[in-house]
């Protein structure tokens, strides 16, 4: 077989036709011209309002919490599951870590002094309950085989009760003596040379840093780790993993635990950009808004294929979108149903590719 | 090119014609001119090496893939399916290699499906069942009509999948690879249905790796090699061997390597009287390092079940399993592979690969950690993969390939380099060259048999005994769960063997046979 | 051809979205863009930011506040409503990255709402805060109605009225600091008399059909009733409903509040079920408005804050068929 020598390829190379081409990459990073489309149109739009460093920076902000449970949301579909307690989850985590901070908040002095420690606190119980939340639903999945949909919608309903049990329906807030936690979500790194329209110093905020950190160590874990690829395995073929020797239920588990722990995160970032936990409103939604964000970004809800980036972009997109739609003045109620339109788009256009 | 049939075509009545036809995928001329002429009441084989474009022929017949030039004419009209649904209108049906049933409907209502006896928008249940039956009974499938497919073994899947394309009165059937997870009872069936087909006159396309069933079958045989059709012959002209070297384009000698001496040396791998609930009852087998254990038997016997006990996929109960003298149970196929224990299985697209991943991926992905616990390393996969590659002569696009991209055959070679990569002790190979052509084969058989010299203890499942009888030291049967005997094919000669090996599984005594 | 067909489809959709979207922007004018383009060399900038109107009160919130803005159209005016503090949290970080000057805030909850108040004062923007106050003293000014003179008066009312002696139904509000303030003085009232016991007490949320639905279980409860306390006009047209399907209205008055129109017209005309009605008025956030303009307009901010009050109680009113017309608006929408 000398002719047909390792590896090489048996028939000609074939050149495909330019308008082939150039659809497939419209499928492949369809969602990029879509966010390149979209920000131009906005800054051709709206002009400097939109372009003004604050602005983008507000717009971030504004949904760095959904986010971030959008990034963990991506790690769980490509595993072939799927997360819908994480809005409930965000709340739970939040609820808890306000009442352990409000809890030690003795613990600071009339100046203020001494609040590291019931914050340190009040974040690390969120972050517990996050992860405890994301196991449980794990377990559930995997040793208990209750189908993820049904398992979380469980958790979706029944952390939202705990949450409402725990703050009688109403809201959490902070202590009095415990001032960092509205600190910490209007507080970030000054960029340098960029000032808002009083001259103060516009900051980047610590949770827009999260945010994109979360991002970052996402992609990683997804495209570089050896977690990642179990997570594509089990997703692109749960039998054929099994065999190759991947413990599946322990790399579903996992999935579970970091959107748990994301779901965690983003209920942080929210309560300190609201500076309170509303038991009804925090994290409303966030599943489907996440999943949104996931399917415009191109991962395949059937698992297998994802991208963290792409949530990334779907985000910004959803968010762009909202902002264009509330400039327009257009009605909020409208609002979701562009939205949907673009959900159903974003499959429709990324369809092909496997075909 | 021989084209004998010049003189046969002129008195047959042409039913199909395919002229010319080409046929490109992104990296890959898949078909490259290819004409074939098929007269009713015709068997025409189709042989050629994974990749030599069969499949890719057959789906434009089926009105899956769509040519990119030449045309079809089927009984002297211009054929052009656009879809599956419009090829079976036109009276062409193609049995897959991979069964395409809906598993959760009954038997009888796969058969009549999308052609549903009907009155006032209700499937009359009554009709349907009596004509799923004639099918059933022309193919003579003792199949019950009412049964889920699902439930079915292969075989009886297969035979259902045969009546359903009957039921379509088909001018033109197509038939990839149908013996394949066909016991030799069904497999005779299978080959007297052909042929009544043919005497009714049905143009028939029969596609298939094993060159002696396709010459005892064929009138005329078509050879595909890259993409063209290299020659055209008749199981008169040529043999087996011609055939083979017609595929690969050479002499192709010594299929099987030569079998070294069994090996003296105390067992890596003891059974002992294992059962697994249902299927496997108190089996006890054993395999020296560098030997290599056949494992024969009907489909259905509990072959693959055993296997999977051993390799941690399955619980099993009773007895133990000792590797080098200790006692091992693997609760996972994870312990398994990190004790060196490696199942290679022969449901390929369903457990084997993944399709829609990297051969990179494929590859690394058993022994992943390997290339680092956290992090692999790309580098070290990369070359791995192209190591690989190389060693099996895998025919891939580039490495970063979606495993997709790949005929059946080198997919397969994959799933076996992707185990080996693991450097087990023990490999388990379930049908390892099942939808592998002959080139392939034989250079699995050598892989085998190197590895074997190199210490590992194999074993190999198979429902093909020549493969067994060829590679295999000793080779054990099992009939429903139980090993019931062991032969030693350095004994005596192959045909004795066969028979030998046949008796032990069909549960035949000496004195009847 | 899957992809055209999907291309197409997907064209179709967007078409659509569009269309619907135009649409819906089209029926509702926007109230900035007509305060905004009636200015022709905008001077000051100030930013309006209030509750959607979701019930009565914040609908007549939202038309008082548009009658203040018409009023100054040499301002050039920034106006959202938001249906959640999120929303609102936006609609303020976007006023301050297009600059305003002033600004005028009804919180839809005071502890989401503190930061970026704080944030805006930090700013130096000025910020005037009606009604709901922020956790912190950030605002400049902060408008307010008594609310426990609102508790206080219409108690003093129905105890006058029963002289001293009855059966009282108190439904309450939406649990804050506005309603602790209500229920706290009027209870304080109804303890120091005796002759008043409390027949039924529950929550109707300031909305018309949760109290409707208390008011049926307290009616099935409480066999005699001579009035009910509802604090809120929305409230009051609920529990209506309640004692008119169950026939008992001629057992039983009712004291609201806030000054709907729809009340005062019947207290106007002596409907015997409304012998008063008790103001709250929801212009006091044109009356903020109208102070963020004076004290900006002429670049005095500096100089008029020094006798500005920094904290303003609006005193609430009595409503009798003698005064209503004072109180009487028709053309507003609450």
């Amino acid at each position: 077989m000398s002719d047909a020598a390792a590896g090489s390829v048996a028939g000609s190379v074939v050149t495909r036709s330019p308008l082939a081409r150039s659809l497939d990459l419209l499928q492949q990073y369809g969602v990029l011209v879509a966010f390149v489309g979209l920000f131009a149109f906005n800054a051709i739009w709206q002009g400097d309002a939109f372009l003004k460093p604050e602005n983008l920076r507000n717009l971030l902000n504004q949904n760095a919490a959904v986010g971030i449970v959008a990034v963990g949301m991506t790690l769980v579909i490509v595993a072939g599951g799927i997360d819908l307690s994480v809005g409930a989850v965000m709340a739970l985590a939040a609820a808890v870590g306000m009442l352990a901070m409000n809890g030690l908040a003795g613990m600071v002095d009339a100046e203020g002094a001494g609040q590291f420690v019931p914050l340190l606190a009040g974040f690390a119980s969120a972050i517990g309950v996050g992860l405890a939340c994301g196991a449980l639903n794990g377990g559930l999945v995997t040793l208990g085989r209750i189908p993820a949909f049904i398992a979380t919608l469980a958790g979706l309903i029944g952390f939202r009760s705990i949450t409402l049990a725990l703050a009688e329906g109403g809201e959490i807030r902070a202590d009095q003596a415990i001032t960092a936690v509205q600190a910490i979500g209007r507080d970030g790194l000054a960029i340098p040379g960029v000032v808002n329209a009083y001259d103060k110093p516009v900051v980047f905020y610590w949770t827009i840093l999260l945010f994109l950190v979360v991002v970052v160590l996402g992609q990683l874990t997804l495209s570089r780790t050896r977690l990642g690829r179990h997570l594509v395995a089990v997703g692109s073929n749960e039998l054929a993993a099994r065999y190759s020797g991947v413990p599946v239920a322990r790399v579903k588990l996992w999935s579970y635990t970091i959107v748990g722990f994301c779901a965690a995160l983003g209920g942080i970032a929210s309560t300190v950009r609201m500076n309170s936990v509303s038991s009804s409103q925090l994290g409303l939604y966030a599943e489907l808004d996440a999943i949104a964000a996931v399917v415009i970004g191109g991962t395949s809800m059937t698992g297998g294929r994802g991208r963290v980036w792409g949530t990334l972009l779907g985000v910004l997109i959803l968010v762009m979108i909202t902002n264009m739609l509330s400039l327009w003045q257009v009605e909020v109620y409208w609002q979701g149903f562009v939205k949907g339109v673009i959900i159903v788009l974003a499959v429709l256009i990324q369809r092909g590719r496997a075909s | 090119m021989q084209t004998a049939s010049a003189g046969l075509a002129a008195i047959l009545r042409l039913v199909l014609e395919i002229d010319a036809i080409g046929k490109s995928f992104p990296a890959v001329r898949a078909l490259d001119g290819v004409s074939l002429r098929v007269a009713a009441g015709e068997v025409h084989g189709v042989i050629g090496e994974n990749g030599a474009g069969k499949s890719t022929l057959m789906k434009i017949l089926a009105g899956i893939e769509r040519p990119d030039e030449g045309r079809l004419v089927l009984d002297g009209r211009p054929y052009a399916p656009r879809s599956a649904r419009e090829a079976t209108d036109a009276g062409v049906a193609m049995i897959h290699q991979e069964l395409n049933l809906a598993p959760a409907l009954s038997v009888a209502e796969n058969i009549v499906l999308g052609r549903e006896p009907r009155r006032w928008g209700f499937v009359r249940r009554g009709p349907m069942r009596a004509e799923a039956r004639r099918r059933l009974a022309e193919v003579g499938a003792e199949v019950d009509a009412d049964a889920i497919v699902g439930d079915l073994p292969v075989a009886g899947q297969q035979l259902v999948e045969i009546a359903k394309a009957l039921s379509q009165e088909s001018k033109v059937l197509i038939l990839d690879e149908p013996t394949a997870v066909l016991s030799e009872r069904e497999t005779r069936k299978l080959f007297d249905l052909v042929r009544r087909l043919k005497e009714a006159g049905t143009a028939i396309l029969y596609i298939s790796h094993l060159l002696p069933e396709v010459r005892g079958l064929c009138d005329r045989i078509s050879v595909l090699r890259d993409g063209r059709l290299v020659a055209e012959t008749t199981p008169a002209e040529s043999d087996t061997d011609r055939l083979a070297s017609l595929m690969v384009g050479r002499e192709l000698a010594d299929v099987y390597p030569p079998r070294g001496s069994r090996p003296n040396a105390a067992p890596r791998l003891r059974v002992e009287s294992i059962s697994v609930p249902g299927h496997v009852e108190g089996a006890s087998f054993e395999i020296a390092p560098g030997e290599i254990l056949g494992l024969a038997g009907l489909v259905g016997s509990g072959r693959t079940e055993l296997a999977e006990a051993v390799a941690g996929l399955r619980p099993s109960r009773g007895g133990g399993i000792l590797l080098d003298g200790a006692a091992v149970r693997f609760r996972s196929p994870r312990q398994a592979l990190d004790r060196g224990v490696a199942y290679v299985s022969e449901d390929r697209k369903g457990r084997g690969v993944f399709t829609e991943l990297a051969c990179i991926e494929n590859l690394t992905l058993p022994n992943l950690a390997a290339y680092g616990r956290v992090v692999p390393d790309r580098r070290r996969e990369r070359s791995a993969t192209a190591e690989w590659i190389r060693t099996l002569d895998i025919r891939c696009p580039a490495p970063a390939a979606p495993m997709r991209t790949l005929s059946g055959g080198n997919q397969q070679k994959f799933a076996v380099a992707s185990r080996l990569d693991v450097k087990p002790t023990v490999l388990l190979l379930d049908e390892p060259t099942r939808g592998v052509d002959v080139g392939a084969k034989r250079e699995l058989y050598h892989l085998i048999s190197t590895l074997a010299a190199d210490g590992l203890a194999c074993l190999v499942i198979s429902s093909e005994l020549p493969e067994l009888i060829g590679l295999c030291h000793r080779i054990a049967v099992m009939r429903q769960g139980r090993l019931v005997g062991e032969v030693d094919p350095a004994a005596e000669s192959p045909d004795e063997t066969e028979r030998s090996i046949m008796r032990l599984a069909a549960g035949v005594s000496e004195h009847a046979a | 051809m899957t992809m055209l067909r999907s291309l197409a489809a997907a064209g179709a959709l967007l078409s659509l979205s569009l269309l619907a979207a135009c649409g819906s922007g089209g029926t509702e004018p926007a109230p900035s863009a007509t305060a905004s383009t009636v200015a022709a060399a905008p001077k000051i900038k100030i930013g309006v930011s209030v509750p959607a109107a979701d019930h009565g009160w914040t609908a007549g919130v939202v038309w008082w506040a548009k009658e203040a803005m018409a009023l100054n159209p040499d301002v050039e005016w920034l106006f959202q409503t938001a249906e959640t503090p999120d929303k609102q949290i936006q609609d303020i970080e976007n006023m301050m990255t297009q600059g305003v000057d002033g600004l005028v805030v009804l919180a839809t909850e005071s502890a989401p709402l503190t930061p970026i108040a704080k944030q805006a004062h930090e700013n130096g923007i000025l910020i005037v805060n009606v009604d709901r106050g922020f956790l912190e003293p950030v605002a400049d000014i902060f408008l307010e109605g008594d609310n426990a003179s609102f508790g206080r008066k219409s108690a003093e009312f129905i105890v006058d009225r029963l002289d001293g002696k009855g059966k009282v139904v108190i439904l309450e509000g939406i649990p804050c600091t506005v309603n602790t303030a209500r229920v706290d003085a009027a209870m304080e009232v109804f303890n120091a008399n005796p002759g008043i016991e409390i027949v039924g007490r529950d929550t109707g949320m300031w909305n018309r059909q949760k109290s409707l639905d208390v008011m049926q279980n307290i009616l099935v409860q409480a066999p005699e009733i001579d009035a009910v306390w509802a604090s809120d006009d929305d409230m009051a047209l609920g529990a209506e409903q309640a004692i008119v399907e169950a026939g008992r209205q001629d057992e039983m008055w009712i004291l609201g509040g806030a000054g709907m129109k729809d009340i005062v017209k019947r207290v106007m005309d002596k409907d015997p079920m409304y012998p008063a009605d008790i103001t709250y008025p929801p212009s006091m956030i044109a009356t903020g408005i109208q102070m963020a303009v004076s004290v900006l307009e002429d670049g005095n901010r500096e100089e008029i804050m020094k006798f500005m009050p920094q904290h303003l109680l609006i005193d609430v009113e009595l409503i009798l068929p003698e005064n209503a017309k004072r109180h009487y608006f028709p053309d507003s929408v609450f």
